[in-house]
């Protein structure tokens, strides 16, 4: 094992604000209130999610989509910034059952986002009107010079269909000299939203002051925070 | 940094960390990672869906574990210790009892490890190190099924297989037993000379389940329909073999052999917990990547024409098989997207019950090895049926399954073998999907009519055509194209008539055009002027053409008219 040059470690806490987007579905088709099995499979706006995306330190992050609608689809991707500024992509088509591959790098430099700084990560939303999940998507995260590979795992979010998690429940483990954990939180609503955050170790829930996430103040909530004031 | 924490690493090396939104509206996600920028140590962090988590039991598909054995994925990669990483998230501790599933020589086998305790909101790691030596030697993969002894929810976990000199980990996300649709859906895949693409599915029950498997690469879809699991099984489908094997699947659909890139989608059909997982393997750079989904795809409606073998035992002797419009998937299975109810999938695979109404032209066999395979045996139209009484699955957090039952029908339409060239004209039509059945006889060398000859009306590849009887009839019929003629009152140069389906592609026409049912004719615009192309235009209509391409197709080139819906479709002249 090569040997580690790296002391320090990392347990941060990235908190990524969702701006205002005006853009369809908009938010009155998202937070509609479409009973589970009712309408599901009715073609209407959809949203994908994708917590994470990074180009920080040289990585390279790529959007697979694929598609398993007969007929072609189109979409609109929006990439969010560390702090909550929306990148909006021009519509895209997806034939059917087709392989799609998006250099997110490649794709915000022609959107003249800063990837250096704010845009270096974030997250990524797909806008489409659809069945449910005739697209599933996902953003590999590879740094092949250090071997890194991570995996931003899609969330579906047909209005109403109560697919994303009511809780979040998570772990770390690993950390030791030289490893960097980081958690983010992504705020899909465009509404501010409070949550209890808690912490679990050495056999002890260790409550955390609440974490807000709103629409308008784009920051980072670091994990250092917690844990120092659940100790 | 974690020295401004005033934790250090030593003090804390796992835990657990829960985001409780007040708000009931859900609009939080969360994603982490652990990442050694020196060593390349990456692994990802998951919050899995609550509300998947059904039942006291968590799976993980396709494990590396010790030195893989020759025949596996990971074959070559190291020597690999896989990591169960659990958290408890109840205040009452509880006991984790973890089994190794294996391919065995005699089947699926297991190992059972000793339970191990949970203390009140812990999180705990557990090295399989110590398995190794319950296990054979040398394995290809593993499963790893991890039992809790509190409600179901109150565990979640990561495995992790890390190899033990380059820091290469390998994810498996875990899937709760009660999601039984667990990474089900489509999935990206690729393979190139550094990369691979395996793909493992894991049967999480205690039955027999059918699995149903496709493929798409460069535009073909390629099926496996034999595809079954046993109780506890795992398989692996490594992609690379699958293109490269070139074996034809049921509709002689191949993977092309130079696809590098495609997505591959499957379903189980059956009410038997699956969980499955696309492993993306970068082999020169110590890179894997997980593709699963959190929930499921409604697999797409079949639509398009199927072909099947007559039974002479003639490689070129071919039958057509037409699909109707419904939702349907032909052979040992049909899925579909009930748009009725509710999102729900229906499947129907051996509970399917087919029957011709035709035998005599087309069967259908009902066994379990072959089911719904369809056999032309005289040249014909058969109507085809399948009853097929199935389950609706709605997701987790909806009603329980319910039994549906529904009939589909396909017309069949099953070619004559012709020999020469007529012979190499007939399998056009196979090859290039149109939907027309063929006997030997319907084709002509010499049928004309008062103004037209057989040299102007076959304007194909080969010295036979089809003609049918709108373009010979006489002018007094009142149709067709010498009555077109006349109409007009000027002789007139016929652009195109007559093409097989090759010709009609290499010249661009629509993939069912009438010309290659021979009842299309294409007649010139000699001035190329609008007015001569709306006198000739009108003179079709007057004619009774069925079908006169509009302008803005055809150009004021030609006009093209035909006679589909005139005589019977299968008479043509001589």
């Amino acid at each position: 094992m090569p040997k580690r040059t790296m002391v320090l470690t990392a347990l941060s806490l990235i908190v990524l604000f969702d701006g205002s987007l005006s853009f369809p579905p908009g938010p009155a088709a998202y937070e509609g209130s479409t009973p589970c099995c009712g309408e599901a499979s009715e073609v209407q706006p959809r949203q994908l999610h994708l917590a994470y995306y990074s180009l920080a330190n040289g990585s390279h992050s790529t959007l697979l989509l694929v598609s398993d609608f007969p007929k072609a689809l189109d979409f609109f991707l929006a990439v969010r910034s560390r702090s909550g500024q929306t990148a909006l992509a021009p519509m895209m088509t997806i034939q059917p059952y087709e392989k799609l591959s998006i250099d997110l790098r490649k794709l915000l430099v022609g959107l003249s986002a800063d990837v250096i700084g704010d845009f270096s990560e974030g997250s990524v939303t797909i806008y489409f009107n659809g069945t449910i999940m005739p697209l599933a998507g996902q953003v590999t995260i590879t740094d092949p010079l250090r071997n890194l590979s991570l995996e931003s795992q899609m969330i579906d979010s047909p209005p109403g269909l109560g697919l994303l998690p009511k809780e979040l429940h998570g772990l770390w483990w690993g950390i030791s000299a030289g490893r960097d954990a980081t958690i983010v939180v992504t705020n899909t609503s465009i509404e501010g939203v409070s949550a209890d955050v808690f912490l679990d170790f050495h056999g002890k829930r260790r409550p955390s002051g609440p974490l807000f996430l709103g629409p308008t103040k784009p920051g980072y909530f670091l994990l250092r925070t917690c844990w120092a004031s659940s100790r | 940094m974690l020295g401004e924490f005033k934790v250090s690493p030593a003090q804390a090396p796992e835990g657990g960390i829960s985001i409780i939104p007040r708000s009931p509206t859900p609009a939080l996600i969360a994603q982490g990672q652990i990442t050694d920028p020196v060593t390349g140590f990456s692994t990802t962090l998951n919050f899995p869906l609550p509300e998947l988590q059904l039942a006291s039991a968590l799976h993980a598909s396709g494990v590396p574990i010790g030195v893989p054995s020759h025949d596996s994925p990971f074959a070559g990669l190291g020597l690999f210790i896989p990591h169960v990483i659990v958290r408890n998230l109840a205040s009452a501790a509880q006991t984790v009892a973890i089994t190794v599933e294996y391919p065995g020589e005699e089947g699926p086998a297991q190992a059972a490890l000793a339970p191990v305790g949970l203390e009140p909101y812990s999180t705990r790691e557990i090295s399989l190190a110590s398995a190794l030596g319950l296990l054979p030697t040398a394995l290809p993969f593993c499963s790893l099924r991890i039992h809790y002894s509190g409600p179901p929810g109150s565990v979640i976990g990561e495995v992790s297989s890390i190899e033990q000199k380059g820091d290469l980990v390998i994810d498996s996300r875990l899937a709760n037993e009660g999601d039984g649709w667990a990474g089900s859906g489509s999935h990206p895949w690729r393979l190139d000379a550094e990369t691979d693409s395996v793909l493992f599915l894991t049967n999480m029950g205690e039955q027999e389940v059918p699995v149903l498997f496709r493929m798409h690469a460069g535009g073909v879809t390629f099926f496996l329909t034999d595809l079954r699991l046993g109780p506890r099984e795992t398989r692996a489908i490594d992609l690379r073999k699958l293109r490269d094997e070139q074996k034809p699947d049921f509709m002689g659909n191949v993977i092309p052999a130079n696809a590098t890139d495609g997505s591959v989608s499957w379903i189980r059909a059956d009410l038997v917990p699956v969980m499955g997982r696309l492993v993306v393997l970068r082999r020169n750079k110590g890179i894997a990547s997980n593709y699963d989904c959190p929930g499921c795809i409604c697999p797409a409606s079949f639509t398009g024409t199927l072909e099947v073998r007559n039974p002479n035992g003639n490689a070129n002797d071919y039958a057509m098989l037409e699909d109707n419009p419904k939702n349907f998937e032909a052979y040992a299975f049909m899925t579909q997207c009930n748009t009725s109810q509710s999102w729900a999938r229906v499947t129907a695979d051996s509970r399917t019950d087919w029957k011709s109404y035709h035998p005599s032209i087309a069967t259908v066999t009902n066994d379990t090895k072959s089911k719904g395979r369809v056999t032309g045996l005289i040249y014909g139209d058969a109507q085809i049926e399948a009853k097929h009484t199935g389950k609706v699955f709605p997701l987790p957090t909806c009603t329980p399954p319910q039994d549906k039952t529904g009939t589909d029908t396909i017309k069949v339409m099953v070619s004559e073998v012709c020999s020469g060239e007529r012979g190499t004209i007939v399998q056009e039509y196979i090859d290039y999907r149109v939907t027309l059945a063929l006997r030997c006889s319907f084709f002509t060398q010499t049928a004309h009519s008062q103004y037209f000859s057989f040299a102007e009306m076959e304007t194909g590849d080969y010295t036979w055509a089809l003609v049918r009887r709108p373009l010979v009839r006489p002018a007094s019929s009142g149709y067709g194209l010498d009555r077109w003629r006349e109409l007009y009152g000027a002789p007139r140069i016929i652009n195109s008539a007559y093409r097989n389906p090759s010709r009609n592609a290499r010249v661009g026409g629509a993939p069912q055009s009438r010309h290659m049912y021979g009842d299309a004719v294409d007649l010139r615009n000699e001035s190329g002027t609008a007015g001569e192309w709306q006198q000739m235009d009108d003179a079709a209509r007057l004619a009774g053409a069925d079908y006169r391409e509009p302008l803005s197709l055809s150009g004021y080139g030609h006009v093209h008219a035909d006679w589909r819906n005139h005589d019977a479709y299968n008479d043509f002249a001589q």
